[in-house]
């Protein structure tokens, strides 16, 4: 049950933001004393129970060997040696193609094939960013954190979403949410989980045999090295004791671990997907799946039209998982809030290498799969010919990696455009009308016939606070009429990204007084006028999608 | 604010032409956009100033002496934990030994040369009957015709590599060779399920015991064209004119001198990976060589391509490498130092002073000792050494704000748990410890990809850390014969471990102080000895509420009674998030 549906079926009959006490308490059996209005706050920033499964192929997939442009006579060129289909080989691909000039590498399987006949695999094409990094493990992180090719940023996209989700101090109080907000089906989580304050995923191999560890700690460890990281281990701790308690309720019931198709154990990506269907089937609360497959790092003997070997194999391994998981899903009624992302850190060279394999190479296809997914083509081919290529010779991309993200954002998650913002660092990605190609024009999401649409079919609204004036303020500063420097006083229902700003009375931007995470409760920050100008000045506060503004005024 | 200070303060670190003029637009339109600056900014650190941020030795001092404290530390980071026999010796004045003595004795160089005793050929899983013939390692791949036994074979090998290898981390003499053992297969990485030559993967671990601490220079060399590597990589196929850029790209990113300088500088270009791998084509690996050399690496002169190549200064040569005998203009390894000697010096000193002293080098104070450590590299000729033992003999490294600041690898965890509590080990036994680790997800001989285990904050997760405490427990209370743990969620039945002889506890407790003290002094005694500092006085008392009020009367306990409680307050302290930490 939504928890909407669920604060609805209350026998209330009085608003959410009214409702007399914590609904996450209900949920975890422990109160935790936060206001009726931060839990609106919070609900309003996720108040979708929509989930995303993240696949990650690890090693960087060869995109023209996966959905492949076998009309292009550079393609002959160019992958002679690389598991390429000759021409009285592309018969093969008939039963695989996407439209007149692409296809679907075979070994992913007819099962995954007939996901795009029934509108529920999208192929997004040409997907990267500009000055593209070769480097496995730098091209993982920009994928993960989302960042420009040339900045370091050590936060995840996932995490900094996530983050906007859970108290500040997260995981030492693990908010409203009895399940972890993220899982990840291995040993450790990803950079893509990374938060400012902590990982806001938890790794779990197999969540019905969890074992939990306990904290029995709570003194403040020392302003250290060594106290920050005890701190560090405490969090992991804490989240295990909780999660874990969980996981034990949940999967001790009948039939928890039973699924309504067979996952070979010998395909890694199925035993992996085969859990995350368990979890999403007993209702966990969990937004968001990490799997991941490896070995695409196809430098010698690529293979790629043999499904027992090679690139080939791995294509079996990942259309058979998906294709299992969505009709698993399906049959278990819990299909109509899920969607799959694959990712890769980059593709390959356009130009084989004298290994029978392929060197690390830039953008690359992803595939988003679900019911509420608009399976189509998007996007044009890759451009094949010498003068398309980069100084490398290799490809340019249409669409930003971001856009796909902002896409599910906002669609899938409904997060607004002020967080949007925030979370992804890409500013110009301002709202879904302004996601157009950075190389070419090209409008995106933008399908087969060239006309916008949504990747979501039915997007989730864009929600805003419901009472958004309840979960912040902007104060008069004080001192006002000022002489040239006055504080300004802010308070938070919960913490979250700020943006105050002041402007001049043209309506021009005169300061930046905070761009960051500010914490719940009353913020200030001085405001220095020395050097400019008596008149009217406004100052603007954004936080949660909402603006509020407040003029002041100059006197020298 | 000057912007380069302004983009320092943020924690941005950026590739390419990202800190310089170009940059400026760059940076403002970043921080304009709402991006909250906590994410351009490594996760929250705050601590106290470090007191050295050179690499002046260490003086004990009454604040801070040569102590249980100290000495744990010391044998933490060089090693995987100290006996209580060995602090007290130490402590008790039973010998004498300075931390500047600890630390030489652990690098001599006899250490290196020391023949250790190759794999068994019995089986060390389950201790029946060997399945492998007795020169093992000596067994050329091609007098294998069938299939399935040659993968067998070669299956039960790598078992035995890790077996002894396993063997040789618990022995205290050679700790510091061990850890740095580690530290190489770690970097100059190569994946046992790639290599699938168990004698190749062997050969590799010993050079890196026979040169733990020797010439960096010189093991890029020989690491270059040494057989797994070249397999690895795809050295083996890098021919002709169409070059394998597989190792070209990670001898720069990973094995010498990282993507980008210190300062965010880009180090090469996509041209010098290609110009690399063009001067690296030649070397493989002889399949067929007879006995007793199996699987040589060679150099064959038809597969290389001798064109002129620009690599990092614009000027055309021949390279090579000078093992090769042939002709050129300038050996490639020599040349790679010459022009990025001082990007090498700070990312090798960096990734030693991450493994030994603390993750996180973005603050001041670590940046001017890696500076120092890269300044004594060069000036010794890339000697390793001079720069290890100037470490772990400074102020910077016993800095309170820095012990207790590392996170257990699992073999620093499993380890130090056979050590602590004194239990032995040998080949045959240490086989079945390998399924613990694999728990820990640190499989020996199997890295999960070329740039090998992270580390640090990935070892431990909701997954790890619960199974971690699962091994303490059992290794403590049942410390002769452990049930299988179960499986690790991938299928994989834990075997049970056979130890091959009981650990004395009586003997053991007897070593504390306060075994005839008071039930608090104990507790704190050994929560000091287990952990990296003593554990916090809310977790103490929460332990000791965990105990029946009888025991308090410890001065009235039995041996039996006090070993049994000794043994209960071991279990709970290690369940703290302290004992994670070295």
């Amino acid at each position: 049950m939504k928890r909407r549906d669920f604060i609805k079926s209350l026998p209330l009959g009085v608003a959410a933001a009214a409702v007399p006490f914590s609904i996450g308490g209900l949920f975890s059996g422990k109160a935790f004393g936060r206001s009726p209005a931060l839990d609106v706050l919070l609900n309003a920033q996720g108040n979708s129970n929509n989930v995303l499964v993240l696949i990650n192929l690890q090693g960087g997939n060869d995109g023209l060997n996966t959905v492949i442009p076998f009309q292009d006579p550079q393609y002959d060129i160019n992958r002679k040696d690389v598991g390429y289909y000759t021409p009285s080989e592309k018969a093969l691909l008939t039963p695989f193609q996407l439209r007149g000039d692409l296809a679907l590498n075979p070994p992913l399987g007819t099962d995954f094939y007939n996901m795009f006949k029934d509108g529920k695999l999208a192929v997004l094409q040409n997907v990267g960013y500009s000055n593209p990094n070769r480097s496995h493990f730098r091209a993982t992180d920009i994928w993960n954190s989302a960042s420009d090719s040339e900045l370091v940023v050590f936060t995840g996209w996932m995490g900094r979403y996530l983050e906007t989700q859970v108290p500040e101090n997260y995981p030492i109080d693990i908010g409203s949410s009895p399940d972890p907000l993220a899982i990840a089906i291995d040993y450790s989580t990803s950079l893509v989980f990374q938060g400012s304050r902590s990982v806001m995923a938890s790794a779990v191999i197999d969540p019905s045999k969890y074992n939990a560890a306990q904290n029995y700690a709570d003194d403040t460890p020392p302003n250290t090295n060594a106290g920050n990281e005890l701190q560090f281990v405490r969090g992991i701790l804490t989240q295990s004791d909780k999660y874990g308690k969980r996981f034990k309720d949940v999967f001790a019931l009948p039939g928890a671990t039973q699924n309504t198709v067979t996952y070979p154990t010998t395909n890694p990506l199925a035993v992996q997907l085969q859990k995350v269907a368990w979890c999403i089937k007993a209702g966990l609360q969990t937004r968001v799946y990490f799997v991941s497959l490896g070995g695409f790092d196809t430098h010698v003997s690529q293979y790629t039209k043999d499904p027992t070997q090679g690139q080939g194999l791995l294509h079996t391994y990942l259309g058979e998982a998906i294709s299992l998981f969505q009709k698993d899903i399906e049959n278990m009624n819990v299909a109509d809030n899920v969607i799959g992302m694959t990712y890769s850190e980059f593709g390959r060279r356009v130009n084989q290498n004298g290994s029978l394999g392929t060197d690390h190479g830039t953008s690359a296809p992803m595939f988003l799969f679900g019911k509420e997914i608009n399976g189509e083509v998007y996007g044009h081919n890759p451009k094949l010919d010498a003068a398309d290529l980069d100084v490398y010779g290799d490809l340019v991309e249409q669409f930003d990696f971001r856009q796909v993200y902002a896409s599910i954002l906002t669609q899938w998650f409904g997060i607004d455009d002020y967080l949007r913002k925030s979370i992804l660092n890409k500013p110009e990605f301002t709202s879904v009308s302004d996601f157009q190609s950075p190389t070419d024009g090209f409008k995106f999401p933008v399908n087969g016939s060239g006309t916008m649409q949504n990747i979501i079919r039915n997007p989730v609204p864009m929600s805003v606070s419901q009472n958004g004036s309840l979960a912040f303020n902007l104060y008069q500063n004080q001192p006002n009429p000022f002489p040239g420097i006055t504080t300004i006083k802010f308070a938070l229902s919960e913490g979250g990204p700020v943006l105050l700003e002041v402007f001049d009375g043209r309506g021009s931007l005169v300061k930046t007084l905070v761009n960051g995470y500010r914490s719940r409760g009353e913020n200030q920050v001085i405001f220095d006028g020395l050097a400019l100008p008596s008149g009217t000045y406004y100052c603007r506060i954004a936080f949660n999608g909402k603006t509020q503004t407040r003029s002041m005024t100059l006197t020298k | 604010m000057d912007r380069r200070l302004f983009l320092k303060s943020l924690g941005v670190t950026a590739a390419g032409a990202a800190i310089s003029e170009a940059s400026d637009s760059f940076a403002t339109t970043h921080v304009a956009s709402g991006i909250p600056s906590e994410h351009l900014r490594q996760p929250s650190r705050s601590r106290e100033t470090i007191a050295s941020s050179d690499l002046s030795p260490w003086n004990p001092s009454t604040t801070q002496p040569w102590d249980v404290h100290t000495i744990n530390h010391l044998y933490r980071r060089a090693g995987f934990g100290a006996t209580l026999g060995e602090i007290y010796a130490i402590t008790r004045g039973i010998v004498v030994q300075t931390p500047s003595q600890v630390v030489d004795n652990l690098l001599r160089d006899s250490l290196l040369l020391q023949p250790t005793v190759p794999p068994i050929p019995g089986n060390a899983d389950d201790g029946k009957t060997p399945s492998l013939p007795p020169a093992w390692l000596r067994v050329p791949p091609y007098v294998y015709n069938d299939p399935i036994k040659i993968q067998t074979d070669y299956a039960n090998a790598n078992m035995k590599i890790r077996s002894h290898w396993t063997v040789q981390m618990n022995q205290p003499e050679v700790m510091l060779r061990e850890k740095l053992v580690l530290f190489w297969m770690n970097h100059f990485v190569v994946e046992a399920k790639k290599v699938y030559y168990p004698q190749s993967m062997y050969s590799l671990l010993t050079y890196f015991r026979q040169n733990a601490w020797g010439n960096f220079k010189k093991m890029v060399s020989d690491v270059t064209i040494s057989p797994a590597m070249l397999i690895y990589l795809d050295g083996v196929l890098n021919a002709g004119s169409a070059p394998n850029e597989n190792y070209a790209r990670e001898l720069q990113e990973l094995f010498t001198m990282g993507v980008v300088d210190k300062n965010g500088n880009p180090n090469y270009t996509q041209d010098d990976v290609e110009g690399i791998a063009h001067a690296l084509t030649g070397w493989t690996v002889d399949a067929q060589a007879p006995p007793p050399d199996v699987l040589p690496s060679k150099y064959e002169v038809t597969r290389h391509d001798s064109s002129f190549q620009k690599i990092y200064d614009g000027v055309k040569r021949q390279y090579n490498l000078t093992a090769s005998g042939a002709s050129m203009d300038m050996d490639l390894i020599d040349h790679i130092f010459d022009q990025r000697g001082d990007q090498i010096a700070w990312y090798i000193c960096s990734k030693l002073y991450q493994y030994f002293v603390y993750h996180d080098v973005s603050g001041d104070s670590e940046k001017a000792v890696i500076g120092a450590m890269a300044d004594l590299f060069k000036s010794s000729n890339w000697e390793l050494k001079p720069v290890l033992s100037a470490l772990l003999k400074s102020a910077h490294f016993f800095d309170e704000a820095n012990i207790g600041a590392e996170i257990k690898s699992p073999y620093d965890h499993l380890i130090g748990l056979l050590r602590t509590f004194e239990i032995p080990i040998n080949e045959l036994s240490a086989g079945s410890l390998y399924f613990y680790a694999v728990g820990g997800s640190q499989i020996l001989l199997d890295p999960p990809n070329v740039k090998g285990w992270p580390g640090y904050h990935s070892w431990i997760s909701t997954t790890t850390l619960p199974y971690r405490g699962i091994i303490e427990t059992l290794l403590v209370f049942s410390n002769k014969s452990l049930p299988a743990v179960g499986t690790d969620g991938y299928g994989n039945a834990h075997l049970p471990i056979n130890l091959p002889q009981e650990a004395d506890l009586v003997k053991w407790g007897k070593q504390f102080d306060n075994y005839s003290g008071t039930f608090d002094d104990m507790l704190s005694e050994l929560g000091t000895y287990l952990c990296a500092h003593t554990p916090s006085a809310t977790a103490l008392k929460y332990i000791k509420g965990q105990f029946p009020p009888q025991t308090y009367e410890w001065n009235l306990l039995d041996d039996s009674t006090k070993v049994k409680a000794l043994l209960g307050m071991a279990t709970a302290l290690m369940l703290l998030a302290d004992y994670q930490l070295c």
